[in-house]
């Protein structure tokens, strides 16, 4: 019983943090990014993956949503890293500045990665256990 | 039998969805009255503005010896650097910041971004 309420615990907590990601990556669009090439486009992506993420671990495919989740914010931290550090940067794009959203997005994105991780091991435990 | 916790991360999943589809409307729409109201392409004066990953005007015409101020009215630092090795270059222009270089040779200066390199603009010195 404490087991499952511990895995609906992080994966309403791993759900949450997937739409802070989305939700930073779509106030970042309508604020300026639209305006760059190709970066916008990835921006809107991740709203609209978020979100489809968000409704798949409130149904049976919870398990992909997790796998989902974790992937796209490792692709969103990886790209980031490029666009700081690669001195052509992401699609000619490059972050210089250590700006507010990107620290709550780089925040939300490891922590996603540690909850739906940790949801996944746990969900795993509890089918073998049966 | 789904519980009201799995209904309710649907329907943020659905809201952010539609969301993101909003801010493509959104976005459109403000980019259709950004370019009406952008200025020719070519003007004189001394002064352009940064915006939208762009420079306005996207070619200013100066006179010799004129100090040409780039103000940065993005959300992302910006710089000024010109696409010729020894010419002119801002450096880092901050966020709502203004930098200014002195023209004393005449020619045409293309100049882009560091950056951003798809930012491009030109300025002619007669």
């Amino acid at each position: 019983m404490a087991r499952r309420s511990t895995a609906e615990g992080l994966r309403i907590g791993g759900a949450a943090l997937v739409v802070v990601v989305g939700g930073v990556h779509i106030q970042q669009y309508l604020d300026f990014i639209n305006d760059a090439p190709n970066i916008g486009a990835l921006f809107l992506l991740n709203g609209i993956g978020t979100g489809v993420l968000c409704a798949m671990l409130g149904t049976r495919f919870r398990l992909l949503g997790a796998l989902g989740g974790i992937g796209l914010s490792v692709g969103a931290l990886g790209s980031v890293l490029l666009a700081g550090f690669l001195s052509s940067g992401l699609f000619g794009y490059r972050e210089v500045a250590l700006r507010g959203p990107i620290v709550v997005a780089v925040v939300a994105e490891l922590l996603a990665i540690g909850v739906l991780g940790s949801y996944l091991l746990r969900a795993r435990a509890g089918a073998s256990t049966g | 039998m789904r519980s009201h916790v799995d209904r309710a991360l649907v329907a943020l999943g659905a809201a952010l969805v539609a969301g993101s589809v909003a801010a493509v409307l959104f976005g459109a729409s403000a980019t259709v009255s950004s370019t009406a109201a952008r200025p020719a392409a070519t003007e004189g004066g001394d002064r352009i503005a940064i915006k939208g990953f762009a420079y306005r005007p996207v070619t200013l015409a100066v006179k010799v010896g004129t100090r040409v101020t780039w103000s940065n009215a993005d959300a992302a630092e910006h710089t000024s650097t010109s696409d010729q090795s020894g010419g002119f270059d801002t450096g880092t222009i901050a966020i709502g910041q203004r930098k200014t270089v002195a023209l004393t040779k005449a020619g045409t200066y293309a100049y882009h971004c560091a950056f951003h390199p798809f930012m491009h603009a030109t300025i002619v010195v007669r």
